[in-house]
């Protein structure tokens, strides 16, 4: 069973639409540019496959996928398999993990309010499993914990789950049968419930957030981690693996965040935007009730449906703002030398073991541009190239980029900024007009 | 202190020593003279035997005196050999008893030497050889990987010390295995140049 990618749903043909501004108070106009075109994309208009599979829907889920369907007898019918795989994160680091449908998270189930679903489970996994349909209102039946309303999935068995959506919103599906190791494995997936009727055209994305503890030089991340994480993902995907969200200017954007980490909440911020909580996985928040914000918490085991005018061009880091929760996989056991004369001890290391040098004296940026030597299957502190050096991110930071008009899909390259609009280096003649003394 | 020369690395095949045991034995300088020893011995417990067959005769004058005259004639002894022959074949024989014994003794000794010699040296290549194909390698990649845990901040500077002053204990211990294998080298050469067990041989 494959999921549609968004790459796949451009590729059948879809239509670029276009959104109209009108109504989107929050649209700052820009000064020079003329007034733009979004593109948001629409659901293919093509029908199920020969098998009768849909493809799912509008929601652009960056590095993953939405879970097709097939329409039976007036019902929606779903088949989530959950089972081991292998998993790159970024570049340079590929885990073995657990998830649904050959990838963590597991494809996004996109369905519309009222929509009767049948959704078929198969565990794949060594152990039980059931899912837990996270913040939907389902009879309790279905509610899919193991012990409680059910006994578990044994391995091997296909079980299937029955219910009706009835409230539109973002919710989650994740095991609750030994949730600490399948969750802390990967195992988590987001559903996204459209309202029925007329909708607001918004341009979507789908992000789930989550936490793992990857042993520096293993592929397994360790399930029994509880305080200690050393890799942070948007969908599974750590920078410089993450794919960058592309918008065009003026489209209205809406972040459905969910947090299935295991242990921490996560202040998602976003820079050059104003953005606005308008969902939980309760329901909408109410229009009085909402208030501006660059930085959104999203706790664990909650959804936070963010909207926002992509009101300036150029590429806007979104990422969460605990500073070890943008860093890959780095250890904690360096000396802190910060600041430190390390001359000799550095000499009297490097003739003792070839290549071994004191670190971080200077502050650690140098570390993740330095390329040194890490273990196979690493990514220990690596940003990801820039285009005025190297980015020092890593794990939970992705990159909104904004541009005038979106053309097709895909990564658009780094935003050409129009001239004389960039910081610079001071100038002698800068600093005398304005009276600045060097120190 | 730095030698002129450095021990060779012994060498990959395990040494032949199929030959120790007879060389040992052939060329002994102490089985040698027991040998000898021991054939001398032999040809005297011969002697002996031929000397308690032979009586012994003894030829001379006599003069007695007998109512004032004297009268002389020859004098003949013939000793009847009961007593006396049988100690000195007795003797001969024990004498070369215990020379058989030695030579046994000293025959077994030498075996053993070389069964020590023998084992030693095999022990000391194979230790020679594991440390330097199995925990060498290993313990330099263990340097190396430490180095890149060094480099990923998991381990701290005193850990990937700590793996270099192992590494640097194993190759102390590959010299010692080395010296150790040569020592070994020799006590086999000695032995099948004729050299003679002496305590500690044994295994």
């Amino acid at each position: 069973m494959s999921d549609l990618t968004r790459r796949d749903l451009f590729a059948t043909g879809a239509a670029l639409g276009v959104a109209a501004l009108a109504g989107s108070a929050q649209a700052q106009p820009s000064p020079a540019a003329p007034p733009p075109l979004p593109a948001i994309p629409t659901p293919p208009a093509a029908g199920p496959d020969a098998d009768g599979w849909h493809a799912g829907g509008s929601v652009i889920v960056p590095d993953g996928a939405r879970a097709r369907w097939r329409e039976v007898g007036g019902v929606k019918v779903f088949h989530l398999i959950a089972e081991p795989i292998t998993h790159e994160v970024a570049p340079g680091l590929t885990i073995q993990a657990w998830g649904y449908n050959g990838r963590t998270p597991g494809p996004v189930i996109e369905v519309t309010e009222g929509d009767r679903c049948r959704i078929y489970v198969t565990n794949k996994l060594p152990e039980a499993t059931t899912v837990h349909w996270h913040g939907v209102l389902v009879p309790f039946g279905q509610d899919g914990v193991a012990g409680l309303s059910q006994p578990a999935i044994a391995p091997g068995a296909t079980w299937r789950y029955d219910f009706a959506f009835p409230t539109a919103g973002t919710f989650m599906y994740h095991p609750h049968a030994d949730e600490m190791t399948q969750i802390a494995l990967g195992m988590m997936g987001m559903i996204i419930v459209h309202p029925r009727g007329r909708v607001r055209r918004t341009r979507d994305f789908a992000l789930m957030l989550h936490q793992m503890y990857i042993p520096i030089g293993a592929t397994r991340p360790d399930p029994l981690a509880m305080t200690e994480w050393n890799q942070l993902t948007f969908n599974g995907r750590s920078f410089p693996g993450t794919s960058p969200l592309v918008v065009a200017r003026g489209e209205v954007v809406r972040f459905h965040f969910g947090n299935l980490g295991p242990m921490d909440h996560h202040p998602i911020h976003l820079h050059g935007h104003t953005m606005k909580v308008v969902e939980t996985d309760g329901g909408p928040v109410p229009v009085s009730a909402q208030w501006p914000e660059t930085t959104v918490l999203v706790p664990t085991g909650s959804v936070r449906v963010v909207e926002l005018v992509a009101s300036a061009p150029g590429d806007w880091p979104m990422h969460c703002h605990m500073t070890h929760h943008m860093m890959n996989q780095m250890g904690h056991h360096a000396a802190n030398t910060v600041g430190a004369d390390v001359g000799v001890a550095n000499a009297k290391l490097g003739r003792a073991i070839r290549g071994a040098m004191i670190m971080g004296e200077r502050g650690m940026a140098d570390m993740a541009a330095m390329g040194m030597p890490v273990p196979a299957d690493s990514i220990p502190m690596t940003g990801g190239p820039g285009p005025f050096g190297n980015i020092d991110m890593g794990g939970m930071f992705t990159i909104l980029k904004v541009r005038d008009r979106v053309v097709g899909d895909g990564d658009p390259g780094w935003y050409a900024q129009p001239p004389g609009s960039a910081a610079r280096l001071a100038t002698d003649a800068d600093l005398a007009a304005d009276g600045i003394a060097k120190p | 202190m730095r030698l002129d020369r450095e021990l060779g690395d012994p060498p990959q095949a395990a040494p032949d020593t199929s030959a120790l045991d007879r060389d040992a034995l052939a060329r002994s300088l102490e089985l040698d003279e027991l040998r000898a020893g021991r054939d001398g011995a032999a040809r005297a417990v011969g002697v002996a035997r031929w000397q308690t067959l032979t009586p012994e005769i003894a030829a001379g004058a006599a003069a007695k005196q007998e109512h004032g005259s004297w009268s002389i004639g020859p004098a003949l002894a013939l000793s009847v050999p009961l007593a006396t022959g049988g100690a000195t074949r007795a003797h001969a024989t024990a004498a070369l008893r215990v020379i058989e014994h030695r030579t046994l003794a000293a025959t077994v000794a030498t075996r053993t030497a070389v069964r020590a010699a023998r084992d030693r040296l095999a022990a000391a290549h194979a230790r020679v050889r594991h440390l330097h194909d199995v925990v060498l390698p290993l313990r330099s990649q263990i340097v190396g990987e430490s180095l890149r845990q060094y480099n990923a901040m998991t381990l701290d500077p005193y850990e990937l010390i700590a793996a270099r002053h192992d590494e640097l204990a194993s190759r102390l211990a590959y010299v010692e295995a080395v010296r150790d294998y040569w020592l070994a080298q020799i006590r086999v050469d000695q032995l099948a140049a004729g050299g003679t067990a002496m305590s500690g041989d044994e295994p």
